[in-house]
């Protein structure tokens, strides 16, 4: 497999290295990538630095467990303690998240940018301002709807349970150019049809000249006084091994690393936020996922990812849809072992997995603890915890009107259920939080953005306040939850933000 | 490959692969290369996470003397029945141990799916169907998959009209204004508004926002 121009990886790599530019970014996912296409294109000298390794399209294979360990920070087994606690993945590879999602692309709901508006006092951020950048980003990406013949079983008897209940449920957006319906986004797009950061934006920027660092993770964002300076890290060998140190020396700092390990990496660099918001102010939608089995053969695994999404109830904070998961994700999250594993496991063709996702309210934090790292503790609240029994129980009813024989619910202790009457006076009783298994993939709002420095870590165009040439943009920004998936607001958010910066550059000497 | 499983906490993965995973898996070596699937795994973690992990391992086996049942025998030592009992005991408790079993389950049953012959015998089998729908794809739609691709490449159209100049904004130090009216229009248009039973996620909002301005 050919490497593109300007790539440098940890092999390639024998010494400390030293490098000058104008603008660093760390992170190539949804809002890097797209913050140095822009710049690249602008005629800004820009370095990309990825902790991950670049894995081009023709290295994703089926094979769960080889994405799970190339594509995904720590397996993909993150943890934000609770009770209970919830596991969430992060892309870590070049492309980042997009690499790994659904693919689901979606404008901020209008409600949503004018709350950022008017309770997070943004600028800059209305329907009709952002509206030019969400254009961009669905013709950079090729948002648009499935073709009719890859939508797969799964999708069709979650709408078929959707329209019988008389439900609202759409067709999802996605960033896909004639998607083959694989069902391996989870594991790397094998065709190249979903159009993440990895196909998009990073040749693009890597085409207009800017330069990308892979295997290499940032130690320090370095400053000299109040302004950034740029940064420090080290590349990674095979096994995680520290290499060589890369030294950047740059006019501004983009820090992209989503809303884990930007917040993580800031507070270690000594940044300080007068709002006491960084790190704070987690959002994460909590999800769960129900199993449901039917008498027909559905082979969830032939047709698209995530074909319709059900928005009876978003207004609620609850957005239901269908999304197989792969035999080795599906074993991980049943309670089931030994033999009633295997006899569960049997029926997969049989299985339609469907999960909800909640619009949460309460908020978690992200510190670094000596010798761990970043660690993640949030505490879901009464109220959404509430909401998860209730998308949880809409969920099971749609599969029920599908026609599922027998539905497990992610709770510990919940038996099997097997018909709506079992389900409503089962869930009729209290469901304890800390028997509620959860996850995520979407993390926020840990580096909110505000124009008042008293309640967000950066302003409405991601400039840290207090530190001139300092700047977020990643799902950090997010002053709260969108609700809904959140990459198109992330890159819509790092073209308005690049060029806001282009626009500046003569301030901060680019 | 670099052999991160050693004695002694080796042989009680090992044990514990054969108690939570199907009871295939003592055929044909398979609990072996369970191991060997785990053992990438730990690969790629940080090292406090791989200790943790091995302290985890470690912790269930010894733990296994205090159960009565195991007469003072570690787990990996247990004959099936009472292993079994072991880990549902521990896996029926209220607290932390419970979630970490659970999780330790998770990765070892992971790894067991992961084997080529057990996806196959559950009738999973994605490579010729992946091969079969990426030919169908460039088949009916190559040349426009072609030209999207080369998009990716090709000057920008003009860029956006930049941000008109901003309206003025709410004084953050005033109280918050109301909040937006949540019966606005979703933004892609084929999603019409409907009003749900209950109002949106975020009446606390202003409370909340509130209160962290008073701290």
């Amino acid at each position: 497999m050919s490497t593109p121009a300007g790539l440098t990886q940890q092999s390639d790599v024998t010494g400390n290295l030293h490098v000058e530019c104008g603008v660093v970014i760390v992170g190539s996912g949804a809002g890097g990538a797209t913050m140095a296409a822009e710049l690249a294109e602008a005629g800004i000298d820009v370095v990309m630095i990825e902790e991950g390794g670049y894995h081009p399209t023709e290295s994703f294979t089926a094979e769960g467990s080889r994405a799970l360990r190339n594509l995904y920070r720590d397996g993909g087994g993150g943890i934000a303690v609770g009770r209970p606690s919830v596991l969430f993945a992060e892309g870590r590879c070049v492309g980042g998240s997009t690499v790994v999602n659904g693919g689901m692309s979606w404008r901020t709901p209008p409600q949503v940018l004018d709350r950022w508006a008017t309770e997070g006092h943004v600028s800059g951020i209305s329907e009709k301002e952002m509206e030019p950048y969400f254009a961009k980003v669905e013709s950079r990406i090729s948002v648009g709807f499935q073709d009719p013949e890859t939508i797969g079983r799964d999708s069709e008897l979650l709408k078929a349970g959707a329209d019988a209940k008389g439900w609202n449920i759409i067709p999802n957006r996605r960033n896909q150019l004639h998607c083959a319906g694989t069902n391996n986004c989870n594991s790397g797009c094998p065709t190249g049809a979903k159009r993440s950061m990895l196909v998009t934006s990073v040749p693009r920027a890597l085409n207009r000249g800017a330069r990308l660092f892979a295997d290499c993770r940032v130690d320090r964002v370095t400053r000299r006084g109040p302004a950034v300076t740029g940064v420090s890290g080290h590349f990674v060998r095979p096994g995680g091994q520290p290499g060589p140190k890369l030294t950047v020396h740059a006019q501004a700092v983009v820090v992209a690393g989503g809303a884990i390990q930007t917040p993580a990496l800031l507070i270690r660099s000594g940044f300080r936020s007068a709002s006491k918001q960084l790190g704070r102010n987690l959002y994460l939608h909590p999800n769960a996922m129900v199993v449901a089995f039917f008498d027909e053969d559905v082979t969830g695994w032939h047709g698209v990812h995530q074909a319709f999404q059900v928005r009876e109830f978003i207004d609620d904070g609850i957005l239901i849809t269908a999304v197989n998961l792969a035999p080795s994700l599906l074993a991980a999250g049943v309670r089931a072992h030994g033999r009633e594993l295997g006899e569960l496991m049997a029926d997969y063709n049989h299985i339609v997995t469907a999960g909800c996702l909640v619009e949460d309210t309460g908020t978690g934090r992200v510190r670094n603890v000596p010798g761990l790292g970043p660690q993640v503790f949030y505490q879901i609240t009464d109220e959404d915890a509430a909401r998860v029994v209730r998308g949880v129980q809409l969920t099971a009813e749609a599969m029920f009107a599908a026609g599922a024989r027998r539905v497990l619910l992610p709770f510990d202790d919940a038996p099997d259920v097997h018909d709506p009457g079992e389900l409503r006076r089962l869930l009729a009783r209290p469901v304890p939080k800390r028997s509620m298994e959860l996850f995520t993939v979407h993390l926020m709002g840990t580096a909110r953005m505000s124009e008042d420095p008293r309640r967000g870590v950066v302003g409405s165009f991601g400039e840290f306040h207090g530190v001139p040439g300092l700047f977020v943009t990643d799902a950090s920004l997010f002053p709260g939850p969108i609700g809904i998936n959140p990459m198109e607001t992330i890159i819509a958010l790092a073209m308005r933000n690049a060029q806001r910066l282009i626009e500046r550059r003569g301030q901060y000497g680019i | 490959m670099r052999r991160r499983l050693r004695a002694p906490v080796r042989p009680v993965v090992a044990r514990f692969t054969e108690i939570v995973c199907p009871p295939e898996v003592q055929a044909e070596r398979r609990t072996e290369r369970v191991l060997a699937e785990f053992e990438l795994l730990l690969g790629v973690l940080q090292p406090a996470a791989r200790r943790a992990l091995t302290a985890a391992f470690l912790a269930f086996d010894r733990g296994a003397r205090l159960y009565p049942p195991s007469k003072g025998r570690r787990f990996a030592r247990l004959d099936d029945q009472v292993a079994d009992a072991y880990l549902r005991a521990l896996l029926a408790r209220r607290d932390g141990m419970a979630d970490l079993v659970r999780r330790l389950r998770g990765l070892i049953v992971m790894c067991y799916y992961e084997l080529p012959e057990v996806k196959e015998e559950i009738g999973y089998r994605p490579d010729p169907y992946i091969a079969a729908v990426s030919r169908r794809r460039l088949a009916s739609y190559g040349a426009e998959i072609r030209a999207g691709e080369a998009a990716v490449l090709a000057p920008d159209p003009p860029r956006p009209d930049p941000p008109r100049p901003d309206p003025p904004r709410p004084d953050p130090s005033r109280p918050d204004p109301p909040r937006p009216d949540p019966s606005r229009p979703d933004p892609s248009r084929q999603d019409p508004p409907r009003p749900g039973p209950t109002a949106g996620p975020h009446q606390q909002d202003q409370q909340r926002a509130r209160q962290q301005d008073q701290q």
